[in-house]
Parts: structure tokens; C-alpha cells; sequence
């Protein structure tokens, strides 16, 4: 009786669930995969092994890494010799060739000593890669500073489509109620009168600026009110109204 | 080296003489097996270990033989370098 079956007797006996019968064939088929001269060694070792651990869970999972160990195993013992060649002129020649899925395994190769390992003439992409994420994290970085932008409320300019800005007429009661037109005395309302219908008339039509002394009655400041609204003045203002805060 | 490779090293390092199976480095290492058997393979073939099978009638002992691992005079050696050179002090890890 060797190993195998011995095994398949102590597994029927502890085998009471589907998932140890589960971890021994997978363990079976995980050492099949296995170089052919390490198959019958690590079926038998990896069963053995699996004996050893106490839990279903537990043999599954070491059923399910034993299948990884195949699959690095394989990947080891499946890598080509470049034996070195000496030519008639002297020169060391050797064989190229790339492993497939060197990369997965470079970290594990760097434990075979040097007199074994296996050549690998690939490029080394791994300076490129970190080339290549650092650009990626500059563009990243600076991605929003060059799309970022303050929001201005700039006021609009009126539109100088060859229209003159309205005319500024400064009209001034005095205290006593006399009413200056630019600086000039007026005779009454009269005049008044007849300056606002000119001016209404005018386009675009001047801007009446109203100058009412502190001292000046609120009679004649509300004629002269009544007068532009009378003449169909649409621009006017009062100005220097601070005087009237106290 | 790997930090994985250090930790079988260490396992055989607390007796060197003595035999392991993998169920064994396994405890010790608290690794996987599908990181755990590669190493041991790729030790064995490097010269730092040998192994052999474990001297039972199976049927005997009711059980199935087991595959013994065992540090080589070079590799004991090559192994206390190896950690003298990181200045790793076996046994610190809980």
C-alpha cells in the first residue's frame, strides 16, 4: 500500500463533508498540473500536508493555494536555458527570449541563484511606468489651475453706437426762490418754462441736476418740480442733498 | 530575498538540525501554500535545503507519509548571513 492510498483510506474517514472531498481533488489536480517529474511528490506531500490541517475552510484554502503553488512551479521549471555560445571569433552569443508572464514572476526569480536563472532580455518598463504616473499626476495636479477661472461682474459700457452723452443742466434755487439756469439768473418761471420745453425737446434729452439751497422754501423747490414734470423732463437729479441731513 | 523567504529561513533557523514538514513551516510561517511550497521547491533546488521522505510504513501509521525538509550545512550558513546582513533578530516577531 503506498502513500496515495493510504491517503484515500484516511480521507474516507475524515472526508464527511463535500468540501474535503473538494480540497483533495483539488489538491490532486493542482499537483497534476505540476512539471511531470514533481507531480507524484507533491500530490503525495500536499495530501499529506492537507492532513495536517485542522477545519474544512482551512484545507480548502490551503487546496486553493496549493493550485497557486502549481501554477508558480510551472511557471518556474517551464523557463527555457540560453546557454551561452562562443563563436569562431570569440564572442559570447546567447539566445534571447522572453518569458511569458515575466512580470507576475521577476520578484520570484530573483531567489534562483545566478548560475540558474534563466535570461531575460525584455525591457524594463518599470522606469517607464513611473515616468508615465508621474506625468499622469503632474496633469492631474495642474489640470484645474489651467481651467480655473475668476468670475467677474465687469458693469457694462453704455453703447457708443455715435449718440452724444446727454447734456448736464444744472439748475440752483436760492433762498430767496430765484432759479439759476447753468449760472444764469432767470427771470421767473416763465423763462423756466420756456428753457425746460426747449430742453425736453432736445435728444437726447439733457439731464436736469437740481441744486435747492437748505434755506430755500419747499414752495418754490415743488414749482420747479411741477414745471419739469409739466415739460416732460425725464432725467433729473438732486444733488448736493447732504446739506439737508441735519 | 523576499520577506516571505526570510520567514521559512526563520522557521528552520530556530532548530536547524531539525526536520519540517511543510504542514510544519507552515505554522511556524504562518504562510500561504501557494506561497510556502515554491519557496521550499526553489531552496531545495538552490542548494539550502534537502528533503526527504518521512520513514514510515503508512500503513501502520495510518497516515500518509510526509515530505521532511532540512537545512544543509550551505544553507545554514548562506541563511545566518543572509539575516546577520539585515541585522534581523530571529524570534523578535510575536
Amino acid at each position: 500500500m503506498n502513500g496515495h492510498e493510504v491517503v484515500s483510506e484516511a480521507q474516507s474517514g475524515r472526508e464527511s463533508g463535500w468540501m474535503d472531498s473538494l480540497a483533495a481533488r483539488l489538491v490532486r489536480l493542482a499537483a497534476g498540473s505540476a512539471p511531470q517529474f514533481l507531480c507524484a511528490r507533491l500530490e503525495e506531500e500536499w495530501l499529506a500536508d492537507l492532513l495536517q490541517r485542522h477545519g474544512r475552510l482551512s484545507r480548502l484554502r490551503f487546496a486553493a493555494g496549493c493550485w497557486w503553488a502549481a501554477t508558480v512551479i510551472s511557471h518556474e521549471h517551464s523557463e527555457p536555458d540560453a546557454p551561452a555560445v562562443e563563436s569562431a571569433a570569440g564572442y559570447r552569443s546567447m539566445t534571447a527570449f522572453v518569458p511569458g508572464g515575466a512580470p507576475l514572476f521577476t520578484r520570484r526569480m530573483a531567489m534562483v541563484p545566478p548560475a540558474q536563472a534563466a535570461v531575460m532580455c525584455d525591457i524594463n518598463i518599470t522606469p517607464l511606468i513611473d515616468v508615465m504616473l508621474v506625468l499622469l499626476i503632474t496633469l492631474i495636479l495642474t489640470l484645474p489651475i489651467m481651467t480655473h477661472s475668476v468670475r467677474l461682474d465687469i458693469p457694462q459700457a453704455p453703447p457708443q453706437d455715435g449718440v452724444s452723452p446727454p447734456q448736464i443742466i444744472n439748475l440752483d434755487i436760492d433762498s430767496d426762490g430765484t432759479l439759476a439756469w447753468n449760472g444764469v439768473a432767470l427771470a421767473g418761471l416763465e423763462e423756466l418754462e420756456g428753457n425746460l420745453q426747449v430742453a425736453a425737446r432736445r435728444v437726447p434729452q439733457p439731464e436736469i441736476r437740481l441744486r435747492a439751497d437748505r434755506r430755500a422754501r419747499y414752495d418754490d423747490v415743488a414749482k420747479v418740480l411741477a414745471s419739469a414734470e409739466h415739460n416732460r423732463m425725464t432725467r433729473m437729479g438732486f444733488v448736493n442733498t447732504a446739506e439737508f441731513s441735519d | 530575498m523576499s520577506l516571505q523567504t526570510l520567514r521559512v529561513l526563520e522557521a528552520f533557523l530556530e532548530h536547524p538540525t531539525r526536520e519540517l514538514s511543510g504542514a510544519d513551516v507552515q505554522k511556524r510561517s504562518d504562510l500561504a501554500s501557494g506561497t510556502l511550497y515554491p519557496i521550499l521547491l526553489r531552496l531545495e533546488s538552490a542548494g539550502w535545503f534537502v528533503s526527504r521522505w518521512e520513514k514510515i510504513d503508512p500503513t501502520e501509521a495510518g497516515r500518509p507519509r510526509r515530505r521532511l525538509y532540512r537545512l544543509t550545512p550551505n544553507g545554514l550558513a548562506r541563511a545566518s548571513e543572509v539575516f546577520a546582513s539585515f541585522n534581523f533578530s530571529r524570534g523578535a516577531r510575536a
